[in-house]
């Protein structure tokens, strides 16, 4: 980003943003937006600390830690797998493509209540949530990156004697591997919400049991440091892929 | 030089060239949806020769050389490769790809070394083929480069030393400058009957260039389209000893053969002309 001719970081805009909320905050003009830094150890940053030391947080942050791996992992072994099956076979393309497309799209919170009756209050409710959040998109992903190979790639394997494992496993992957990186990031942005939206919606457990809490009791500071929290974590992680990203970029571009 | 012109069926009988690696017989294609590609198409491919398929475009050249790679099946037909019959890909032959089909994620050199990977050889011996391969084609000093780092011309270089590096009997290449710039394609030409001068390689060479087939090749197999059907093979007798290439372009032979090739292509575009 460039300001009358000076490179500012990207961060700097974050930086505006804050002066704004502090200025709502303070001047008390919308009550949702409590300041950031209030006076006497109040304000949202204030509780953020406080909520980061809380043992009931750390119990949360755990329990949807590991219902985001759990159903992260499973959501790109199944992604991956179901664009690659859908890209290469043309009946499972005909009989996926419209459900992946409209689960895509779907208002899948809808779905949670659903998810609950068949999983229970528990665990094994939110990971289903989580995975169905972030599956479709990167099956639509890996799908368009299948798709988007060179057919001579496979020719080329095939003719200098590539078996079927070798093919798939030295070229096909590593041919739709940008796409399928940005399927995984994007549906990872989605697993960060079905994990506390499915939370929210049993709001008994985890994090989403904390953000119930919070509105419930219009605690705002504690709401607002929460999200904060799990902004920054969704941020962290797609950051990290996005480094990924940028070691497979310089060829993504370049594929005739 | 000069050039013998030989009726169709002439070629399949009595001058067929004995110590033919590679033979096509009764070779048919038809698309899905009906389109006949190549129907009843006999040829023999003489061992270390170089011999160019040449037609319009429908004549099903590139058809044929994907048949002899084994990447389509036929629909009617078989081809041999040295008295064998051969119902896929095999490592006797190697193609060279008219858009490269290089790894874009991989180097110069895990390219060139990329079909002894697919064979398991390990790396040490491989990466050591490759590099001579890599010289042999003139790319020394690219060795870690990338593809898109690469011109045009330079990355079929690549596409060439992964060819050459498998060590195959037979070199498929279909339209393999046809992506490259005129200046580029001319001393690629050149560079291309230098280096199979020393390497005894059976050439099958597609291209929809009547100039590059003349200039380039042993024999001419001039098809016509639909079907693709040998409409006549044409032998040349070059005698390049001391002549440069400009002085080759300029021969009566060659411009001779040029236009008389030209003349029966013609025919064929006049009658789509007149069809249309």
């Amino acid at each position: 980003m460039t300001v009358l001719g000076i490179r500012i970081p990207a961060a700097f805009s974050l930086l505006i943003w804050c002066v704004l909320w502090e200025i709502v905050g303070r001047t008390k003009s919308v009550f949702i937006f409590p300041p950031l830094f209030g006076e006497d150890g109040t304000g949202v940053i204030f509780k953020l600390f406080e909520i980061l030391g809380q043992n009931n947080f750390h119990e949360a942050a755990l329990f949807s830690l590991y219902a985001f791996a759990m159903g992260m992992f499973f959501a790109i072994i199944v992604g991956v797998a179901m664009g690659f099956l859908m890209g290469r076979v043309e009946t499972a393309n005909k009989l996926l493509g419209m459900w992946v497309n409209i689960f895509a799209s779907a208002p899948l919170s809808s779905l949670v209540p659903i998810i609950m009756l068949l999983f229970g209050f528990g665990m094994l409710t939110i990971v289903v949530t989580t995975f169905l959040f972030a599956v479709w998109i990167i099956t639509l992903d890996t799908y368009a990156g299948v798709r988007h190979i060179n057919p001579s790639l496979s020719d080329m394997g095939l003719t200098f004697g590539a078996n079927r494992w070798q093919i798939y496993t030295k070229i096909l992957f590593w041919a739709a591997l940008p796409e399928i990186l940005a399927g995984v990031r994007m549906g990872l942005i989605r697993a960060v919400k079905g994990v506390v939206i499915g939370q929210m919606l049993i709001a008994v457990v985890g994090l989403g049991a904390m953000f119930s809490r919070y509105s419930r009791s219009f605690l705002l500071e504690e709401f607002w440091a929460l999200t904060l929290i799990l902004f920054a974590f969704a941020l962290g992680l797609s950051s990290l892929i996005g480094l990924v990203e940028q070691r497979v970029e310089y060829y993504a571009g370049s594929r005739e | 030089m000069s050039a013998i012109m030989e009726p169709d069926s002439a070629a399949k009988t009595s001058n067929a060239p004995s110590g033919s690696i590679v033979e096509v017989k009764n070779i048919g294609m038809i698309y899905p949806g009906g389109t006949v590609a190549l129907e009843g198409l006999d040829l023999e491919f003489p061992t270390g020769k170089m011999t160019t398929l040449l037609g319009p475009s429908g004549c099903g050249k590139t058809t044929l050389l994907k048949i002899i790679a084994g990447l389509l099946e036929p629909t009617a037909g078989e081809v041999w490769i040295d008295g064998v019959r051969v119902f896929g890909p095999g490592p006797e032959r190697a193609f060279v790809f008219q858009d490269f089909a290089l790894l874009p994620w991989a180097t110069v050199l895990r390219n060139v070394a990329f079909g002894l990977e697919l064979q398991g050889r390990n790396k040490a011996e491989r990466e050591e083929v490759a590099r001579a391969s890599v010289v042999k084609v003139g790319l020394a000093g690219f060795e870690h480069s990338y593809p898109h780092e690469l011109s045009g011309g330079m990355r079929q270089r690549v596409g060439l030393a992964r060819a050459l590096c498998v060590d195959a009997q037979v070199l498929l290449m279909d339209e393999p400058f046809s992506a490259v710039d005129e200046q580029t394609r001319r001393l690629f030409q050149e560079e291309l009957l230098r280096l199979l001068a020393k390497e005894d390689k059976t050439v099958i060479f597609v291209t929809h260039s009547i100039e590059e087939a003349v200039y380039v090749s042993d024999r001419i197999v001039l098809l016509s389209p639909r079907p693709g059907r040998i409409n006549r093979i044409v032998t040349m007798e070059i005698d390049r000893e001391g002549l440069t290439s400009d002085e080759i372009r300029r021969e009566k032979g060659f411009l001779d053969t040029v236009e008389d090739i030209w003349t029966t292509l013609k025919k064929y575009l006049d009658d789509e002309r007149m069809e249309g």
